[in-house]
């Protein structure tokens, strides 16, 4: 038995050594480039940014929707933008800003319509598995979901086997030297905003605007609004503080449903803890200020929306002393 | 759980370290039934009830039979087992098939019943372990096998974990003894196990899967693809099916192996067969013989007459058919295997079987004619797996006509080595499976190309075997993240 013990895990031991650095080589190789790596630039930058600082929550509309630049000159806070994909959820961004916060910082919740949704705060399984494929990291911050959780490590095999393929590009396939594309992790400035399709033309790309879904329910609403408050909880007891920023939307899912709509603003002003500090109706863009969705901006909607919510933060600000703790929203407004 | 998965790694070595730990076999008996059914309940928990009332009537039912010497009584007794065994078979893997040809036969009569499916799922390698306790008793029933006295031995022989789901279909005779002495670990087939468990990974993750893509792509779209297409898709299908169950074959026998139990050999070089009669000795050994020891024989054989010899051929081989599923299909493949078998025992009297493991053969180098019968048997198979593989009886016959046809269509040749020549992942699978066949045509002469016991088959040493080792590994895990890895094929049986 000893020998055969001795053999077998000298065996095993050559494969980890021989692998471990295929592994690290094809890991980075692979993750050079892939759009939903930029996550761990963004953890990066939430780990390590000076204060003061203002952190941003939400998918790709925050992504593709803020200038950082003007935020920090408008309002003296040094940015960080979280977002990269709404299909990600908020739960994993909430869970990296409590590991990394900080008293002093501003967090802004401007999450996507969709978190609204029954579920909607959560990481779709598909999404949840990719991104585990790219960066395994990433999962204490995905994982509490049981089903997440088993979807992504289903697989540990292929993982490995991915890692030994991109390696084996690295070494014997030509370096890729083509330009940053709209979707890559390199199109992002140092504070998260996503900055390469500045320059774009909108009518050359691809376009799928259609307008949302309004099919909001206050029980279905309930999920994401307990997660904020939770946070919200938890922020100030670290003595950092949270306010609500609506997503940006084109102007025809504004005027649709209007019902609807007022469903989610009644839903959101009686239940969430925190100040919402912009108008729903400030934030409906036109197709001219549309990139490639109904979320997307162009670098004039990321102008015009930056606006918005510079005006509500500034408001928020000269409101927010330590005398007056909560602030209505309908001061604010 | 399936075996090409890091679960399966880390539930061995676990099984692993807490069987050597413990001394006494019937411990070890324990762990191993334990292990076995925690393998089993990983499909669906639902699973473990069904094969415990299988084994616990056949364990009772075996225990009468040794107490009684009463014909009558034996023989009431063996009714039972074999009612409950295939009764439950029938239920659950026939059940829907009969219900839904009667329905579609009552509806030709303009008469239509009500719905008389059931919808059931099919647990998982039920047609294996049924298989296998059927053999126990009427091994105990004829008297070649003492009924066993321990119930947990006899769980551990119904549910042995490596081999429960699909096969060696094991017998009692060969398997529960192993059970009721006492195992000690031997190192060199300890190792030999773990050579073979490597082999089937190979087979599976960098052949078997890298083949399903083309087979896929041209039998999924049968009425779009050329004849030729097909004929290749049906070819790379032939090494699909035999890559992907002998890999499960031989991960089954290493596993064992490093338990110290020896299970039978279940593949020995099919594709090298010179007629069908041989290819069924070489595939699928454990099925084939237990259809030849309970069916075959019991049915009369070859002891009446040339007739009833040649009937009973074809019903063993139909009978085969539908116990890989319940479909037209499998009875197609089957009753083809067996006229054709039926038909060789005709034109071919005087031949002398065929000693397995090619000692009358030279190493590389075979007559001509030797190569010509292979590849006639070859032919003949492919034919079979046509039905096999195909989605329906009817697509089945228009893919052969294609086949057929493609024959004397010389562009659609051309326009295939194109394909190949074009598809960077068909030109991997058809470059995987010549370097397979050459692997296996230099080391036929040996149970498997890398074991080394109890004749060294690589004689190279250590450090040049352990770099073949490593390449297989890497070269496995390189094609593994091009494809999805799929589930072995026999599982659905």
């Amino acid at each position: 038995m000893k020998s055969f013990l001795i053999k077998l895990i000298s065996f095993v031991a050559i494969q980890a050594v021989i692998l471990t650095p295929l592994v690290y080589i094809g890991s980075c190789h692979q993750t050079k480039r892939q759009y939903l790596c930029s996550m761990c630039d963004k953890l990066d930058r939430l780990k390590t940014a000076s204060g003061p600082r203002i952190i941003f929550v939400g998918g790709s509309s925050l992504a593709f929707g803020l200038d950082s630049k003007m935020i920090a000159k408008e309002t003296g806070y040094n940015p960080i933008n979280l977002g990269v994909h709404a299909g990600l959820g908020v739960r994993y961004q909430v869970r990296m800003i409590k590991q990394h916060l900080r008293s002093g910082d501003l967090v802004v919740l401007a999450p996507e319509y969709r978190v609204f949704h029954e579920h909607g705060t959560r990481c779709s399984e598909e999404l949840a598995v990719e991104l585990y494929d790219l960066w395994p990291g990433c999962l204490p911050y995905i994982q509490p979901d049981l089903d997440v959780f088993l979807a992504v490590t289903k697989s540990p095999l292929h993982l490995l086997a991915d890692r030994i393929r991109y390696s084996r590009e690295y070494f014997f396939s030509a370096p890729d030297t083509s330009p940053v594309g709209t979707y890559e992790r390199g199109s992002f400035n140092e504070f998260g905003d996503h900055v390469n399709h500045y320059g774009v033309d909108p009518s050359t790309v691809d376009r799928k605007i259609g307008d949302l879904q309004w099919t909001m329910r206050l029980s279905d609403m309930r999920e994401a609004i307990d997660l904020f408050n939770d946070f919200t909880k938890h922020c100030q007891a670290s003595g950092a503080h949270v306010v609500f920023a609506h997503a940006p939307v084109s102007q025809s899912s504004l005027n649709r449903n209007p019902e609807l709509r007022i469903v989610f603003e009644a839903g959101l002003a009686s239940s969430l803890d925190c100040p919402i500090i912009t108008n729903l109706d400030d934030l409906g863009f036109g197709e001219d200020m549309l990139f490639d969705s109904a979320y997307h901006l162009s670098h004039a909607g990321v102008t015009k929306r930056t606006a918005v919510v510079c005006e509500g933060l500034k408001r928020y600000q000269s409101m927010a002393t330590a005398t007056r703790p909560k602030i209505t929203n309908v001061e604010l407004r | 759980m399936h075996f090409t998965s890091l679960t399966f790694i880390l539930f061995l070595t676990v099984v692993f370290g807490l069987y050597w730990s413990l001394r006494a076999s019937r411990h070890q008996n324990l762990i191993i039934v334990l292990a076995s059914y925690t393998f089993y309940g990983w499909w669906d928990y639902r699973f473990c009830t069904l094969i415990l009332i299988s084994s616990l009537i056949d364990f009772l039912i075996g225990r009468k039979i040794g107490q009684t010497e009463n014909k009558a009584s034996r023989k009431l007794l063996l009714t039972i087992s074999l009612t409950c065994n295939l009764g439950l078979l029938a239920l659950f893997k026939y059940y829907g098939f009969f219900a839904e040809n009667f329905l579609a036969f009552a509806q030709s009569f303009g008469w239509t019943p009500n719905d008389l499916t059931l919808n059931l799922v099919l647990p998982v390698g039920i047609s294996f372990y049924t298989f296998q306790t059927l053999s126990y008793t009427i091994d105990v029933y004829r008297g070649q096998l003492k009924p066993s006295t321990s119930v947990i031995d006899y769980l551990a022989f119904v549910s042995f974990f490596p081999q429960l789901v699909a096969g060696p279909i094991e017998r009692g005779t060969n398997l529960l003894p192993q059970f009721q002495k006492q195992r000690s670990f031997n190192v060199e087939d300890a190792t030999d196990g773990c050579r073979l468990i490597l082999w089937g990974f190979f087979k599976k993750l960098a052949i078997a899967d890298i083949l399903a893509v083309p087979v896929d792509a041209a039998y999924d779209h049968w009425d779009e693809a050329s004849g030729a297409q097909l004929g290749l898709a049906t070819v790379f299908f032939a090494f699909q099916i035999y890559c992907d169950f002998s890999a499960y074959s031989d991960i089954a026998i290493g596993t064992a192996r490093l338990f110290s139990i020896k299970l039978m050999r279940n593949f020995a070089y099919p594709y090298f067969s010179q007629s069908l009669s041989e290819f069924w000795g070489r595939w699928h050994i454990s099925l084939s013989t237990w259809f030849r020891d309970y069916v075959y024989i019991p049915l009369g054989g070859n002891r009446n007459g040339s007739i009833a010899m040649h009937r009973n051929i074809i019903l063993t081989f139909l009978l085969s058919g539908l116990w890989h599923g319940a479909a037209w299909t499998f009875v197609v493949w089957g009753t083809f295997h067996g006229v054709v078998l039926a038909a060789e025992k005709i034109f071919r009297r005087d031949s002398k079987p065929v000693p397995i493991d090619f000692a009358d053969q030279p190493a590389l180098l075979v007559p001509l004619s030797v190569t010509l019968k292979m590849m006639l048997t070859f032919g003949c198979v492919c034919l079979g797996w046509v039905f096999f593989r195909a989605p329906s009886i009817d697509s089945a016959f228009v893919i052969v006509e294609k086949i057929v046809a493609s024959i004397w269509a010389p562009d659609q040749w051309l326009a295939l080595a194109q394909f190949l020549d074009d598809e960077k992942s068909v030109k991997i699978a058809f470059i995987m499976m010549l370097i397979f066949v050459g692997i296996e045509w230099v080391q036929r002469k040996h149970p498997c190309p890398l074991t080394g016991y109890p004749k060294k088959s690589i004689t190279w040493g250590w450090p040049l075997r352990w770099v073949a080792y490593t390449a297989m590994i890497l070269v496995a895990l390189e094609l593994m993240a091009a494809v999805e890895t799929r589930a072995f094929i026999y599982f659905a049986f």
